[in-house]
């Protein structure tokens, strides 16, 4: 499990986070949701390592995160950040390829192309092989990020952690559920925790375990879609009127938001 | 799908860097033949591999052994070593700035080894000859690699923010460097006496025409650890293709990368300056026509720019001091000549992605 408790995150007199906290557990696809500004990048990156907190403790399996080397990390998570850019001529499959740069190897092994050929299909990116990253578009690159985390955290028997930043932003609505749902078939297999940003609402309701609703750097609910996602905590969390409503066809209702 | 934006037909890596070593073994051969006093280039291959005791000198006028061993081959190997930095520096500091822009003098770099140098030149000797006496033939590289080093400091707080590295910032704070580095030379040029004054003039405008042993044993150790260091970084650099952000999230140290690149930049460039002013742009062009021809993985990029960068300069000092024989023309300015161009040709391509 990889675990954010009683967090506080305090840059320049700002308070980023304020007793925040969050658990990713293996199997499980956790939502973190909440307006701009909410801390929701903030508290990724507290999990990522990249910021260590003012107080609280993070841990990833049991063990305390900042006694745990960067390389280590690497090999048992992976991250996609919100924005993505790649400099100079690097082709899609050497971009993905990097995902193995904690596994070793001072070159390409056949496994590891293996590896990363696989991961560029089950992102949908396959046929993009041999593109020049910089020339993708915004969504196409953005599936390529996600093929090398995939590519990253692909090594068996240990329990591994996808750390992702409105991964769907950029992208239209087909591979929006694309993406989610390949997430789910990554936790499904039970080794792989997933914790993503998201904005919409109905994707989170969807394809989530867990839902994390912020607001100003605080946790304001945790739990299951349907206890998180009610017109109640929608309106705190983002001054919005939303309703619940049944689909037709669908067990699960659709939330809607009227203004 | 338009053709460039998929991938062109790329070189593969290790045959490229023995054709390259090759091409660097002819050239040098070449420049130790060629001159006011011609050697055959078989008796320039006889005569140093002789050197390491594989050939035999019979027949060779031993004159032409002394012109080698003591005139020609003191300005190639210095050449060699010039290039060889310059390109690795270039190669380096390009991975770091996420960006086939930098360069050591484009930088400032070599502007704030050049200005440490000169302050050596003209006032160091003054101020303290102890500490020269015992440092030697060394304290001119050990001031400008202390110059480089200050100023790759400098330019790289300047130019990056949380991470991320602004062109056009990297580029304008190379413009104050230079121009702070030049206003400092300008004013030791002014208090220079006469001597000190031709010494500066010519070592500005970049030359290894002053090759000697006792130099090359100096700077030659320096630029070889620093191109060792920074070709092992060369998996790290392409993970730092990606952001420093995500270089960290791949494992990589980014803070101890960074501050290993920055000092052994600063050492090579610096040698480099030490020994030969001004030496233009091979930083820019060598590692360039490496990624044209490989692709950008830096375990190609960084070996290679460093063949790369010996074969411009010793194949430029061949020309150089051939082509208006019996004078010469200065090699800085052979090189700037090559580059201004390369440069210009690189912004124009580059500068709608930049918004420049």
């Amino acid at each position: 499990m990889l675990a954010a408790e009683h967090v506080n995150v305090v840059v320049d007199g700002a308070t980023l986070l304020r007793d925040a906290g969050v658990e990713v557990r293996p199997g499980k696809v956790v939502a973190v949701m909440g307006p701009n500004g909410a801390g929701k990048s903030t508290l990724l990156r507290v999990l990522a390592g990249e910021l260590v907190p003012g107080a609280g403790t993070v841990t990833l399996d049991g063990e305390a995160l900042t006694g745990v080397s960067i390389l280590e990390r690497a090999r048992r998570r992976a991250v996609v950040a919100q924005r993505a850019s790649v400099a100079f001529g690097f082709t899609v499959l050497e971009t993905v390829l990097l995902g193995r740069y904690p596994h070793g190897g001072d070159r390409a092994r056949d496994a590891d192309l293996r590896i990363a050929r696989d991961a560029l299909a089950r992102a949908g990116v396959a046929e993009f092989e041999s593109r020049l990253a910089p020339t993708l578009s915004g969504g196409e690159l953005a599936r390529v990020m996600l093929a090398r985390a995939l590519a990253q955290i692909e090594c068996r028997g240990h329990p591994r952690y996808l750390l992702l930043d409105e991964p769907t932003g950029s992208l239209d609505p087909a591979h929006q559920h694309h993406v989610m749902r390949l997430l789910r078939e990554v936790a499904g297999g039970g080794e792989v925790g997933v914790l993503i940003i998201l904005h919409d609402l109905n994707l989170a309701a969807r394809y989530a375990d867990q839902v994390l609703l912020m607001r100003s750097g605080s946790v304001l609910a945790r739990g299951t879609p349907d206890q998180v996602l009610t017109p109640l905590q929608i309106a705190a969390a983002f001054d919005v009127d939303a309703q619940i409503v049944p689909n037709p066809g669908d067990s699960r209702p659709v939330i809607v938001v009227t203004g | 799908m338009t053709p460039s934006r998929t991938v062109r037909h790329r070189l593969p890596a290790v045959p490229t860097l023995v054709l390259l070593a090759l091409a660097l073994a002819v050239i040098v051969i070449a420049a130790c033949s060629v001159g006011a006093f011609p050697i055959a280039a078989g008796d320039t291959a006889r005569i140093l591999l002789s050197g390491l005791g594989l050939a035999s000198v019979d027949g060779i006028p031993s004159e032409q052994q002394a012109v080698l061993w003591s005139i020609r081959l003191p300005r190639v190997v210095l050449g060699v070593i010039v290039g060889g930095g310059l390109g690795a520096a270039g190669a380096a500091m390009q991975a770091l700035f996420r960006n086939p822009l930098a360069d050591p003098s484009l930088t400032g770099v070599s502007g704030g080894a050049a200005l440490a140098a000169t302050s050596v030149i003209v006032t160091g000797v003054l101020l303290a000859p102890g500490a020269a006496g015992v440092l030697g033939v060394a304290t001119l590289p050990l001031a400008a690699f202390a110059g480089g080093l200050a100023v790759s400091v400098v330019v790289y707080r300047l130019a990056t923010r949380s991470g991320h590295t602004s062109i056009a910032a990297l580029l304008l704070a190379g413009v104050a460097m230079n121009a702070l580095a030049e206003a400092g030379i300008g004013m030791f040029t002014f208090i220079a006496n006469d001597d000190q004054l031709r010494n500066l003039t010519f070592w500005r405008l970049g030359s290894v025409a002053g090759g000697t042993w006792p130099m090359i044993a100096c700077v030659g150790p320096a630029v070889l650890i620093a191109v060792i260091v920074l070709v092992a970084q060369a998996l790290a650099y392409d993970a730092l293709a990606l952001g420093e952000a995500e270089a960290a999230y791949l494992g990589v140290r980014v803070e101890r990368l960074k501050a290993l690149t920055l000092v052994f930049c600063a050492l090579a460039a610096g040698s480099a300056v030490a020994v030969s002013g001004m030496v233009l742009f091979v930083g820019l062009v060598a590692p360039h026509l490496v990624r044209l021809a490989c692709g950008p993985a830096h375990r190609v990029v960084v070996p290679g720019g460093m063949l790369v960068g010996a074969i411009l300069v010793v194949g430029a000092d061949m020309v150089a001091r051939t082509i208006v024989a019996p004078a010469e023309l200065p090699l800085g300015v052979f090189t700037a000549l090559i580059g201004t161009p390369f440069f210009v040709a690189l912004l124009l391509r580059q500068r709608t992605a930049w918004n420049l």
